[in-house]
């Protein structure tokens, strides 16, 4: 093996090392793009980084992407596998595992299986990290409150005027049952709601505790000093209530009628309420077995599918518009064997992030070989010299490439200085720094194909430096020259600027 | 045509060469002898612009090399040829690679004669077929041959021979003298030899300059330094353990041998 | 009779005190001077293509065994320590991170760097002293071609680019030395090891892992051949030319890492 060959090998190991950790480090890698973004917002991120996991149920389903500043609220991008869906009435929380505090994104599922979350959409529902610590104290302050209003309760029963307001209060109490059975008609599925967040709290604080023994330990002990006082409050509490229920019977005799009423009411209002949920549940059952126009929407699968597939299908074209990018750019290359400069021009569309076209001209002072070869006799007669030259002049060519790119590497095809060519760039340091390698004119008479090494670094916006090795694998003719060049470029809003004109689309 | 005038060199507080002055014609062998240490080699290294002097002027076809600028002086220098005392050889390329080397370099000739030329300059050394030879493979007379090799394959104007003979024994040493003389004639190139060898100097030498404590204390031809007047060139032309040349060494050793005498004296006291 | 004699034992220290620094001084300056004349050499034609291949199989392909022995067990002694440290406080699952972090950003391009500059270091003032008191630098310069852009400017440049290379490979076998010793040794989970081996590790710290790593190959390319060019006095000089360019890249290596490191993160 020749040493070219050795060094080449070990380099180009190098290369597949260093794209092999470039896919396993960056983000997701292969999958970068796969799978959606959904976004949450909480009143702080402390302890998360990018890369965060996002778990369900515990099971690993996404990473955080970002974190960023919306307001005053922090606001997560998550990146979710495109296989597990988000019902819409999920709750996510930040949680920590372990001692260390190593914090991740726990979304606790919602119940609404029917409606999940879209690609970008937002988790509505989160759940503050809870300091156990402040709501013993909240606690305390609330049984202090209770032990007032007690006594004022007390007090107040005491008083004629008193009796008269609890009266009044009975009879609003009429009022409010009477319409209780109109607002529960209209609102079975609030209460589900409510019971299911109840239940979804109790989860949680068990989880809760379970991770803070520490403060569970002082808040138990704070529970204590607090059942303690409680103790010593409770005789006279007591006394109080005794007191106060004592009136309260006398207020309830002299109303009778109206407690009677009352409660009539509730009996007929449970009963409306039996009703109407079994109407609902019949409701759902029909739904469920798919009778109906509704039902028959809901559970076509093929229909929803088309449903989002034309949603998607809008989104990406409403999404091409406007990303349709146009580049121009110009820059020459003053190349050392020869002393020449080499000039390019190119126009870039490029349609999405990921993909572009580029049509370009070469202005390459060494673009055309011309061999003479001149025989001269000389005296003495007979004595012939013959002399040989290659001559390089000037040819104008052009480029055509389509290009597409995966994670830092950029693949391109096509025409290159008016021959079929090939093409990988690397691109590192937020895409200023440009590492390439073209290969084309594969059919050059008695010479290997045309490799350009280079490298492109933008120093600012639309000015940018390029230097490497034009013609690496020709060693004769001295076709292999060390190059360095400037350029500038703009893209359409520059352009814009420049003009003074209409924005350059088609 | 060289000429040299008023060249000096300190190496810190030793002076070298202390105003040498001398004219070496153009086609014609030049030999400059003196004992070791004399500064025989910083004279020609001055030459050829690998040291530069502390004052004088270094005239190489009428332009002076001190003054030059290093574009102009890799110009100028292209015009040489020098055979190092060890060869110099460079180890990692083999014999036709080392004798290449400046073809290549300055692409004088196109890859694929350069073989060709390379057998051609290791002819007139005498040598054949040892382009695929490594430098560690040959005996010493062979390197210099090879070094000299060298030093002709970009056809110089002015060949430089440091201690041509040294080291050789005697019949390679004529060898490389009567190649020294057979370049000077089919090349027609200026040369300066720098030698303490009396032999290989009066063989291949059109004039002789006798370096000594920094200066060039006497010129001529051959026969003339045979018949010179001066003790000190006569002392080194006969190679003389006595005379002015040693004598003062040998007032020195007295001298320290004195003053270590009385120290031992006075410690002992 | 001893006082004199203290007093002269102290002027003496602070006289080599003062060469020393001088010469240190001197040396800092020259290799600058070095670095200055290998970047204005660079663009001149002739390209030294041949040679800066050569350089880099001499200093990338056959450094790389000793470059690979040395991360691995780089990588596996960090996963042993902090295997045990970690473990303290179950915090285990870390290993993972803390050995890709370490060897991406620290060790991995220190410890090539140290091998190189034993390894290469020596041979390139090894090879130049020798060409130095054989005469065979000024050889050179008779034939029309520059020592600097003949000599240093292919074994800086190859150095400068073959590092990061080898670095690449001594990330990838220290993590997978790491990987060994975790996951077979000390019975971590490998699933976890691995999540956790890129979960905080960034392009950033392997780029800036890879930067340090060309800035060492250019000093010990530097510093070795200005020792080897300064080198004089036969076998003995070219012995201590030697001695000295490996001691003074092998500190360069770790001085610079310091404040690369400083202004990098």
């Amino acid at each position: 093996m020749s040493r070219e060959a050795r060094v080449g090998i070990f380099v180009l190991m190098g290369l597949i090392v260093l794209t092999y950790f470039t896919f396993r480090v960056s983000k997701w890698g292969l999958i970068a793009d796969k799978g959606y973004r959904l976004t949450v917002d909480f009143e702080s991120a402390a302890g998360l980084e990018p890369k965060s996991d996002v778990k369900m149920a515990g099971v690993p389903i996404g990473k955080v992407e970002e974190i960023q500043l919306a307001g005053n609220r922090a606001r997560l991008v998550l990146r979710i596998a495109p296989k597990y869906r988000i019902p819409i009435d999920s709750v996510a929380s930040i949680q920590t595992q372990g001692l260390l505090g190593e914090k991740y994104v726990e979304i606790v599922p919602g119940k609404d299986l029917q409606q999940t979350l879209p690609a970008g959409g937002k988790v509505t529902h989160t759940l503050a990290p809870t300091n156990l610590d402040a709501m013993v104290r909240k606690l305390e302050g609330i049984g202090d409150d209770i032990k007032k209003f007690t006594s004022t309760l007390g007090e107040t029963f005491g008083t004629e005027e008193g009796k008269q307001a609890l009266a009044d209060i009975l009879r609003d109490v009429r009022a409010t049952t009477a319409s209780l059975r109109a607002v529960v008609q209209g609102n079975e599925k609030r209460f589900d709601r409510i019971l299911v967040n109840i239940d979804k709290l109790s989860s949680d604080l068990s989880e809760i505790s379970s991770v803070n023994k520490e403060d569970l330990r002082v808040t138990i002990a704070n529970l204590r000093s607090f059942s303690e006082t409680l103790k010593s409050e409770t005789p006279a509490l007591a006394r109080k209530l005794e007191e106060m229920s004592d009136r309260v019977s006398g207020v309830v005799g002299d109303n009778r009628a109206n407690v009677k009423e009352t409660i009539e009411n509730l009996k007929v209002a449970s009963a409306k309420l039996d009703n109407t949920l079994d109407a609902a549940g019949r409701v759902m059952e029909k739904i469920d077995r798919g009778e109906g126009t509704l039902g028959m929407l809901v559970n076509d699968n093929t229909a929803h599918n088309s449903l989002t597939k034309t949603l998607e299908g809008i989104n990406r074209y409403v999404r091409k518009t406007e990303e349709l990018k146009t580049f121009i750019d110009y820059h020459l290359e003053w190349q050392a064997q020869s002393s020449d400069f080499k000039h390019y021009a190119n126009l870039r569309l490029q349609p999405t992030a990921d993909k572009y076209y580029q049509i370009g001209l070469v202005d390459d002072p060494r673009g055309k070989l011309d061999t003479n070869t001149t025989t001269l006799t000389t005296t003495p007669p007979g004595t012939t010299e013959t002399t040989t030259s290659e001559t390089y002049t000037n040819k104008l060519k052009f480029t055509a490439l389509i290009a597409k790119r995966f994670s830092g590497f950029t693949v391109k095809g096509g025409v290159m200085e008016s021959t079929g060519g090939v093409g990988l760039d690397y691109e590192v340091l937020k895409d200023r720094l440009t590492l390439g390698l073209d290969a084309f004119d594969f059919s050059r008479k008695g010479l290997p194909p045309h490799l350009k090494a280079y490298g492109n670094y933008d120093i600012v916006k639309n000015l940018f430096v390029t230097g490497g090795v034009d013609d690496v694998l020709a060693s004769e003719r001295d076709l292999r020259t060390l190059f360095l060049g400037i350029g500038i470029k703009f893209a359409d809003e520059d352009l814009k600027t420049v003009l003074g004109a209409v924005p350059i689309k088609p | 045509m060289i000429e040299i005038r008023g060249l000096c060199k300190r190496f810190g507080r030793k002076v070298v060469l202390d105003g040498v002055d001398l004219a070496i014609p153009k086609g014609k062998n030049t030999v400059v002898i003196g004992g070791s240490g004399t500064g025989k080699s910083v004279l020609i290294k001055c030459a050829v612009g690998l040291l530069r002097p502390d004052a004088g002027e270094i005239l190489i076809d009428g332009a002076d090399i001190t003054k030059m600028n290093e574009a102009e002086r890799v110009r100028v220098r292209q015009k040489f040829g020098m055979l190092f005392q060890g060869a110099a050889l460079f180890d990692s390329l083999d014999v036709g690679d080392n004798v290449a080397f400046a073809l290549r370099r300055l692409k004088l000739y196109p890859e694929r004669q350069i073989r060709d030329v390379v057998e051609e300059k290791l002819s007139m050394v005498g040598l054949r077929d040892v382009q695929r030879l490594m430098p560690a493979e040959l005996s010493g007379g062979m390197k210099k041959r090879v070094g000299l090799a060298r030093a002709i394959a970009s056809e110089p104007d002015i060949l430089l021979y440091d201690e041509p003979t040294t080291g050789l024994d005697p019949i390679m040493a004529d060898v490389i003298n009567d190649l020294i003389i057979s370049l000077r004639e089919t090349l027609g190139v200026t040369s300066i030899a720098i030698t303490h060898d009396m032999a290989s100097a009066c063989k291949i030498a059109d004039s002789i300059a006798m370096l000594y404590r920094g200066k060039i204390i006497e010129v001529g031809t051959p026969d003339e330094i045979r018949a010179t007047s001066n003790p000190v060139v006569a002392q080194f032309v006969a190679g003389r353990a006595h005379g002015p040349i040693t004598d003062e060494n040998e007032e020195f050793v007295r001298f320290v041998r004195r003053t270590h005498a009385a120290d031992e004296g006075t410690r002992r006291g | 009779m001893t006082e004199p004699a203290r007093r002269s034992g102290a002027a003496r220290l602070a006289e080599g005190l003062g060469e020393r620094v001088y010469a240190m001084l001197q040396d800092l300056g020259d290799i600058f001077t070095l670095f200055l004349q290998v970047v204005s050499w660079i663009p001149r034609p002739p390209s030294e293509f041949r040679n800066v291949v050569k350089q880099m199989e001499e200093v990338g392909v056959r450094s790389m065994p000793v470059v690979l022995v040395t991360a691995t067990f780089t990588g596996m002694v960090l996963a042993l320590q902090s295997y045990s440290g970690f473990q303290r406080f179950g915090a285990t699952s870390f290993v993972g991170s803390v050995v890709a972090l370490s060897i991406t950003r620290e060790l991995g391009p220190v410890f090539a760097g140290l091998m190189v500059s034993g390894r290469v270091g020596a041979s390139m003032a090894a090879e130049l002293g020798t060409m130095k008191v054989t005469e065979q630098i000024d050889a050179l310069v008779t034939l029309a071609t520059n020592p600097v852009k003949y000599l240093v400017v292919p074994r800086v440049l190859a150095a400068t680019v073959v590092l990061p290379v080898l670095v690449v490979f001594a990330d990838l076998v220290g993590i997978l030395g790491g990987y060994f010793v975790a996951v077979y040794l000390l019975g971590a989970n490998p699933y976890v090891y691995i999540a956790k081996t890129y979960q905080y590790l960034q392009m950033k710290d392997i780029y800036t892992g890879l930067i340090k790593a060309s800035v060492f190959g250019m000093l010990i390319a530097l510093i070795s051949c200005h020792h080897g060019f300064i080198a004089q006095g036969g076998a003995e000089g070219v012995g201590r030319a030697t001695t000295r360019a490996v001691v003074a890249s092998s500190m360069m290596v770790l001085i610079s890492d310091y404040f690369m490191t400083s202004f990098m993160f």
